[in-house]
């Protein structure tokens, strides 16, 4: 009789436990594709807890640890999700790793790549040596130091184009996808982000060549990062987004796990610290100062801003009152003139009539696209009223 | 200290630190030292905060070194005056951006529009410089150049009456509709290390 109740058990809360813990890694995902990554955090942290054997779940929160700039938590679930369950049921765990790559390698004497592909169609290793060439280049149009950034605006630079390179057949397909997106996609809106790039990339995807379409896309994502793409995730965009990201994680991560580059793993963790915090801020509606000099030149006494916000007379306080009088009325929202661009310097001006004033605030995006605020006052007088 | 390694690095913390504007000035050519000026304001676009404002500062101090130092060559463009305006507004020198767009803006009997534009918004911010019948003035003479995108939402900002705000945000939807643009003012010296936005033509 104890045997059989213990054969009902096993037989009815088995599978419970097994499902809950799926319905824990699948909201987890899903609080992944949409930046809710403490929220995720917790779902698969329970994921794990109810079904420790399932490779899925590590690989799902090694993910979210990269996004929460834990790079140690995601490198060991990363490690744990290769090790764990081999024969399981993921995309990946029944074939050899390998497998799923292509081997390549830079020649820095003749600045050519080259591709020796095990697994892919020559298609894809047109688009994957032009890919590595753009990424390359944009890369060092990017940013300054760039080999000492692996997240933020440069994560795809780490994994593809240091060293000789591995190349993930998974990231090459997430990027032809995202190419094929931008091709389907309302290239006004497109430039509507600023980014001229991206409205190339709209326009002729289907009149180039796979080469052409990889070193295109590299580009944009040596030169931007991936979370470029981050802002054109609308309808279909939103999954196409997400499996990019995911792909690049995964190829960074594993380049970190043949590494031992703790330097740049330290620098990495600063240079994302800084960024997700002023990304946390501007999600949330924070009007965000390009630099130091902002609040005093806003606070000039010609920009007038004692008409519209009570001012107690310490800078810090005022600038205060004035950022989150911009936020309450969305200014990001008003309608934009472009005012200057010089290769990534742009600038735009946002203006809201309010009463008999109007104000004017002018913002900076940088390289990944972030408004920050440069400049603001009130127009007093209301010739230009509308 | 060697000046090549450091511009060959793009070392510009070093740059900053170690090297005065103007021993670059007198260091290499007027084109040369162009192209780093050039160089700095690029890069300061992915140096956020402060840094960024020490290149963009650096590289307007070298531009104003420039024109003293090789007037003829600095004089042989317009936009290198126009640059400069639009680079002093950048790190917040209000004063001195208007003083060498309106240089730039009395070489001509008719400015193009780029400038009459650029001048409007710098005199006009915060309605310091220019009068308000002054700006006024000035955008009619510049949409007599045709009617952009950037015009026609000047034009509407401009409007007085509800019926001509109507009828330039219209004309401001058409011009966005067909990719037409204000001119962008970049020195010829820069133009082949400068990418700008699709559909905005490069000023002549």
């Amino acid at each position: 009789m104890k045997k059989l109740l213990l054969c009902l058990c096993i037989l009815y809360l088995f599978p419970l436990v097994a499902w809950n813990a799926h319905e824990y890694l699948i909201n987890g995902t899903a609080c992944n594709n949409y930046l809710l990554y403490e929220e995720a955090l917790s779902h698969l942290d329970m994921a794990i807890q109810l079904n420790p054997a399932n490779k899925q779940s590590y690989e799902e929160r090694a993910i979210t640890y990269f996004e929460l700039n834990r790079i140690d938590l995601a490198l060991s679930d990363y490690q744990e999700s290769r090790k764990t369950n081999p024969g399981g049921s993921t995309k990946r765990a029944n074939r050899d790793f390998w497998d799923d790559y292509g081997y390549g390698w830079y020649d820095s004497g003749q600045q050519n790549f080259t591709i020796l592909s095990c697994s892919l169609s020559t298609a894809s290793a047109d688009f994957a040596t032009g890919l590595l060439e753009g990424i390359s280049r944009g890369g060092q149009e990017g940013t300054i130091e760039f080999l000492s950034c692996i997240r933020g605006s440069c994560n795809a630079l780490w994994a593809f184009a240091c060293s000789p390179v591995e190349v993930s057949k998974e990231l090459i397909n997430a990027i032809y996808a995202m190419g094929e997106h931008l091709a389907n996609t309302d290239t006004r809106s497109l430039l509507e982000e600023g980014l001229p790039e991206l409205v190339e990339c709209g326009r002729h995807w289907n009149e180039w060549s796979h080469h052409t379409k990889g070193k295109k896309m590299g580009y944009l994502i040596g030169k931007y990062g991936v979370s470029i793409f981050f802002y054109l995730g609308v309808g279909k965009g939103v999954s196409i987004f997400s499996d990019l990201k995911r792909a690049n994680m995964m190829a960074t991560l594993e380049r970190y796990s043949l590494t031992k580059s703790t330097k740049i793993l330290r620098e990495s963790e600063k240079c994302a610290q800084k960024n997700g915090s002023v990304l946390k801020k501007i999600q949330n509606g924070c009007v965000i100062p390009h630099n130091a000099n902002v609040a005093s030149h806003v606070l000039q006494r010609k920009h007038n801003w004692h008409k519209m916000v009570k001012l107690t007379g310490d800078k810090d306080v005022d600038f205060k009152l004035v950022a989150d009088f911009l936020k309450k009325e969305s200014i990001l929202n008003c309608e934009r003139i472009h005012e200057f661009s010089f290769n990534s310097i742009r600038t735009y001006r946002y203006k809201k009539k309010i009463g008999k004033n109007t104000v004017v605030a002018v913002f900076e995006t940088n390289n990944q696209n972030v408004p920050l605020l440069r400049n603001a006052w009130i127009e007093v007088k209301p010739p230009h009223g509308h | 200290m060697d000046i090549e390694n450091i511009l060959r690095e793009k070392d510009w913390e070093s740059l900053i630190r170690k090297v005065l504007p103007v021993t670059i000035a007198v260091s290499f050519s007027f084109d040369k030292s162009m192209e780093i000026a050039g160089d700095l304001l690029n890069d300061s676009g992915n140096a956020e905060g402060d840094p960024a404002m020490f290149m963009r500062d650096y590289s307007v101090n070298l531009m104003i070194i420039l024109r003293e130092k090789f007037p003829q060559q600095w004089k042989v463009d317009w936009k290198n005056e126009a640059f400069l305006g639009i680079c002093c507004n950048l790190v917040y020198r209000e004063e001195e951006a208007f003083k060498h767009l309106k240089n730039a803006l009395e070489c001509f009997d008719n400015p193009p529009q780029s400038l009459i534009l650029t001048y409007i918004r710098t005199g006009g911010a915060p309605n310091y410089y220019l009068s308000a019948e002054e700006i006024v003035e000035l955008a009619h003479k510049a949409v007599k150049s045709g009617i952009t995108l950037e015009m026609a939402q000047q034009m509407a900002d401009l409007a007085t009456t509800q019926e001509d705000w109507n009828s330039w945000t219209k004309k401001a939807k058409e011009a966005e509709a067909n990719n037409i643009h204000t001119a962008v003012i970049v020195p010829d010296v820069l133009k082949d290390n400068v990418r700008t936005l699709k559909d905005y033509p490069y000023e002549k």
